[in-house]
């Protein structure tokens, strides 16, 4: 279940793209246990009736939902909760169906950020202090806002400047001059789209106002570097994630990361990967390996016991590893710099893969972090 | 202070971006009497063909800009004037009105299957890249410069063309009294022609000048042509006539929209901060439409001269629900999952259609903001009672009814083309301040919304086909009440204020009165349907309350008929059934639904009835360039009709 029509056409595509490549690479190897996986694509076009009908459609029709995401999984949780013998093995963006004891996610929803790269910076420029943000005003990142703003202040950094911004603001040079003002070190860029946070730098580029840049993750986009003007604009801005390079970086290092590329490929020639590419594919692997594990009859109640078991889980090395039994999300990241118009990772630990030196901080404090799959 | 000044020079560029938007809107009011609705449409289409051209085909930049300003926009102004608005000569202002929409939708509709979801960001380079001066601490680029002098210098050189030059005057003479300059010799539908190409040629000249500084990350289609809504305020305050005052709106805007996002950051609720940008052009229209003395806010436009739809008798009305409710059973049982749920939904718009029958069909009172009483209706549902409880019903249609009468208030001395744009501002406002505020909606962008009990059915226990019967039922006694509604007293004179306001008046009867009844009712009745709309779905949130989909209901009802109950039912179920079949089809048709509504409006432009109301309808369809018949009754037009007074 995706959105794929609508008034942003094609804006989670990504999704079942995703799961489609990994169920192709997984079906070539001879599928799970002797059987095909099959993929049935649902598209809630944008509207929360026709996701919750065609998330009862697919409950009815379909062993498993895999992969979903949609802006309106609230609408279908009614539907899910009310079935809670189906696996729904989806990234979720919603706090009612990521706590369903049937949604598994392979990173788990959570208000908040991991301090590890905050740490990193707030020991690197020690006498950079005051941040500034800008906030898409959509409930869910403002929600995020609000544990970010606890793991900032907990590592010492202070609030300077914040604003939450309309999704349909373009221009952001008062906020730029504002920054200014107020003495802003470094702008933190997590809460946005990457067109958003190309806007912004195009508008500090024009003024000539240069401060330390950080995101955690959104930057991450094969797009974004040529559209926010180039390398020398955004050369030195740092991203904290918790997913590997998977645009291609980290192909050598991590085998997988070649392996999702050229299914995806396969699945979809031409087609760009993102984030929600990512999460489609490792939803499908999260499921497969229940599957699995669940034997060669399984039923839907052998798969959400094989879920249940999966303390740790990494996507082959594609994600930080998370607790996806306990609904714990990442606290491992990956440090990585823009230079010379290019993503390159930073600071990596002896043995690759991920830094895992912090907690993951959410709007009440500490969680239970989960540093290896196992 | 020295803040200040930057604010100051930040809004004079954020306000020459409205000023130049606005300035179309008022050169097409102009030089052709119609608001055009679809000058965004227009600009945000030449911004993607300006893009095919320099960047995908490589052309040069300034021929590409001759070819789009020179040869392409005055073509489809002349087309626009041939093919569209020649045709409603002697129409009503509400059917141009929708015309406009019409356009608009199917501009949205072709360029979504052209240009919509591209691999790469499409991005206009800006012009004179790399230059820039320091004003006042803020660096502003050569090309934010020539938007701002475009603005001044077009609002400036056609004040002198429409004052002081024959071509200019004739052009504003051809709205006033196309007959007598006809008499002195002039061509009124070639003048005519001029004014649209001038009008559409500076909406493409907007779209292209702000293309890069509003796309600098891509352009995208619904901020392009839902940008001029900003400027529908500066032009406002022009009164759709004066340049300069337009001008200075524009800027007056894009001051107070820099002074409010530079001093009001932490000093009030992020939850309002975060809404400035997009609310502050809507309450600046709102506020101008309520302080323009109404003696000035003259809209052209004619009387009605059609025959109204007739109205079914008592018995046939409910022989007419009966046979329907008959008809859902038996069929009922054959739908299943999106199939049953669409049919559902289009139950349920079709009771906030048939409160379009109340307020346009019969009262004339357009509403570009009716799915926004359906909102209002669901939210008090989620609110009262637990979320689907009797005690909810009740309360959202009497808190739907009473924002019906705060709308309406404001909006008595309103009528035709002011009173769409006021409803507009408020649909917008309470889009973007109420039902997009998370502080409201919650984290998930919605709140769940139960379905009504019945006997022995607690709410969460009604499955979707029992849910369809009583929505189904629900629809048929909404119908037959609307059409009791309209055979009585208060039926007549909605009618009554319908066809002359000024005649209402003159007989003794209170304008104000009878439109603020009518808004209470439409409004708790569009509640009543977002009851049981948000109920069939299990929620309600700001994706359900979209302009877009207002403006694409008010059209399909239009070209179903709407002053007929069968008409309402059509739009509604056609807006709930069409998305569905949309995801089935080829990416051309991405937006089936708004160019089905776009492409029916045109078609049935002369027929304000519509297809059920007009007997046997394909004697109603006319093609464009087919002859119209003369009106009915010629000697009951009136040319201009002075509307602004009245109420």
């Amino acid at each position: 279940m995706s959105i794929l029509t609508g008034p942003v056409e094609g804006l989670f595509a990504g999704a079942p793209i995703g799961v489609a490549a990994y169920f192709d690479y997984l079906n070539s190897k001879g599928g799970v246990n002797g059987r095909k996986l099959r993929l049935d694509g649902y598209d809630d076009a944008f509207s929360g009736q026709a996701n919750a009908s065609e998330t009862a459609t697919a409950i009815a029709k379909d062993f498993a939902l895999v992969g979903s995401f949609s802006l309106f999984d609230n609408y279908g949780c009614k539907a899910l909760a009310a079935n809670g013998a189906v696996p729904d093995v989806s990234v979720t963006l919603d706090p009612g169906t990521n706590s369903l004891p049937n949604d598994f996610s392979a990173d788990p929803l959570a208000q908040g950020a991991a301090t590890g790269p905050l740490q990193y910076l707030r020991t690197t420029y020690p006498k950079v202090v005051k941040v500034g943000s800008l906030v898409s005003n959509v409930s869910t990142a403002t929600a995020q806002w609000q544990g970010e703003q606890a793991a900032l202040q907990k590592v010492g950094y202070k609030i300077a400047y914040y604003r939450p911004i309309s999704p349909i603001e373009t221009d952001f040079t008062t906020d730029i001059i504002n920054m200014r003002n107020d003495g802003v070190q470094m702008v933190y860029m997590t809460g946005l789209d990457w067109q958003i946070a190309a806007a912004m730098v195009q508008a500090m580029t024009q003024q000539n106002w240069h401060p330390l840049l950080f995101s955690g993750g959104p930057v991450y986009a094969d797009q974004f570097i040529s559209t926010a003007g180039g390398p020398s604009a955004v050369n030195g801005l740092w991203l904290g994630q918790t997913q590997a390079l998977y645009l291609g970086q980290d192909a050598k290092t991590v085998p997988a990361v070649k392996t999702f590329l050229s299914w995806v490929q396969k699945a979809h020639p031409g087609f760009t990967p993102d984030l929600y590419t990512l999460f489609g594919w490792s939803s499908a692997q999260l499921f497969a390996q229940a599957l699995q594990a669940a034997g060669k009859n399984p039923t839907r109640g052998a798969v959400l016991s094989q879920l249940k078991k999966i303390q740790a889980f990494n996507s082959s090395g594609l994600l930080a590893p998370a607790n996806p039994a306990k609904k714990l999300p990442p606290s491992c990241y990956v440090l990585a710099k823009i230079v010379n118009g290019t993503y390159q990772r930073v600071a990596d630990p002896p043995n690759g893969g991920f830094r895992c030196d912090g907690v993951y901080w959410s709007v009440k404090g500490p969680l239970p972090s989960v540093t290896s799959a196992g | 202070m020295s803040a200040f000044w930057s604010y100051t020079v930040i809004g004079i560029v954020f306000g020459s971006v409205y000023a130049i938007t606005a300035t179309g809107l008022v050169v097409t009011y102009t030089t052709t009497g119609v608001f055009n609705f679809a000058q965004g449409a227009v600009g945000m289409f030449a911004a993607f063909s300006y893009w095919q051209l320099t960047v995908a085909w490589h052309w040069p930049p300034l021929v590409a800009l001759a070819l789009l300003l020179l040869v392409g926009a005055p073509l489809l102004g002349a087309a626009v004037e041939v093919v569209l608005m020649r045709r409603l000569y002697g129409a009503t202002a509400d059917r141009m009105l929708m015309v406009t929409l019409g356009l608009l939708l199917i501009l949205v509709g072709v360029a979504v299957a052209i240009w919509g979801n591209p691999a790469n960001p499409q991005i206009v380079p800006p012009f004179f890249a790399g230059h820039s001066v320091t004003i006042a601490g803020v660096v502003v680029t050569w090309q934010q410069l020539l938007v701002v002098l475009a603005a001044a210098a077009i609002a400036l050189t056609l004040r002198v063309f429409f004052k002081r030059f024959r071509a200019g005057i004739a052009m504003r003479a051809v709205v006033d009294d196309p007959e007598l300059l006809a008499l002195a010799g002039a061509s009124p539908h070639r003048i005519a022609r001029h004014g649209w190409m001038l009008g559409i040629s500076l909406a493409a000249l907007a779209g292209i000048l702000l293309a890069p500084a509003v796309g600098s990350t891509g352009l995208n289609v619904d901020t392009l042509t839902l940008l001029v809504i900003n400027g529908y305020a500066a032009a406002v305050v022009g009164r759709l006539r004066n340049l300069p005052l337009t001008f200075a709106g524009g800027l007056a805007l894009g001051l107070a929209d820099a002074y409010a996002i530079g001093y009001l950051p932490g000093r009030l609720p992020d939850s309002i901060v975060s809404q400035i940008p997009s609310v502050m052009p809507i309450v600046f229209l709102f506020i101008a439409l309520l302080l323009i003395p109404a003696a000035r806010l003259v809209a052209a436009g004619r009387l009605p001269v059609h025959m109204p739809a007739r109205v079914a008798g008592g018995r046939e009305s409910v022989a007419g629900a009966i046979l329907l409710v008959a008809a859902v059973a038996v069929v009922s049982p054959l739908l299943n999952g999106l199939a049953l749920s669409s049919v559902s939904q289009g139950f349920a718009l079709g009771i906030v259609a048939l409160s379009l029958v109340l307020l346009t069909g019969y009262a004339g009172q357009v509403s570009l903001c009716q799915l926004t009483f359906l909102g209002v209706g669901a939210y008090t549902m989620a609110k009262v009672g637990g979320g689907g409880s009797w005690w909810g019903l009740l309360a959202a249609v009497g808190v739907s009814a009473a924002v019906g009468v705060l709308v309406a208030l404001p909006a008595i001395r309103l009528r035709g083309l002011y009173l769409a744009l006021a409803t507009l501002a408020f649909g917008e406002a309470a889009y973007y301040a109420f039902f997009e505020n998370s502080s409201i909606f919650g984290t998930g962008g919605s709140l769940p919304v139960g379905r009504l009990p019945l006997p022995g059915v607690p709410s969460g226990s009604v499955s979707d086909r029992t849910e369809l019967m009583m929505i189904a039922v629900t629809f048929a006694l909404c119908a037959v009440g609307v059409l009791w509604l309209r055979r009585g007293a208060f039926g007549r004179r909605l009618v009554a204020l319908n066809d002359s306001p000024a005649a209402f008046a003159t007989l003794g009867m209170s304008p104000a009165w009878t439109k603020v009844a009518v808004f209470a009712l439409s409004a708790g009745m569009a509640g009543l349907g977002g009851v049981l709309y948000a109920g069939q779905q299990g929620g309600i949130g700001g994706s359900d309350v979209l302009l877009f989909s207002s403006l694409t209901l008010l059209l399909l009802v239009s070209i179903w008929g709407i002053r007929t109950a069968s008409g309402a039912l059509a739009g509604g179920l056609s807006l709930s059934v069409l998305p569905v079949a949309q995801a089935h089809l080829p990416h051309a048709l991405a937006d089936l639904t708004g160019l089905a509504a776009g492409v029916g409006i045109i078609l049935l432009a002369r027929s304000p009835e519509g297809i059920f109301g007009s007997g046997w309808f394909p004697t109603r369809l006319r093609l464009p360039f087919t002859t119209e018949p003369a009106p009915a009754c010629p000697a009951e037009e009136i040319a201009e009709e002075r509307v602004g007074a009245v109420g």
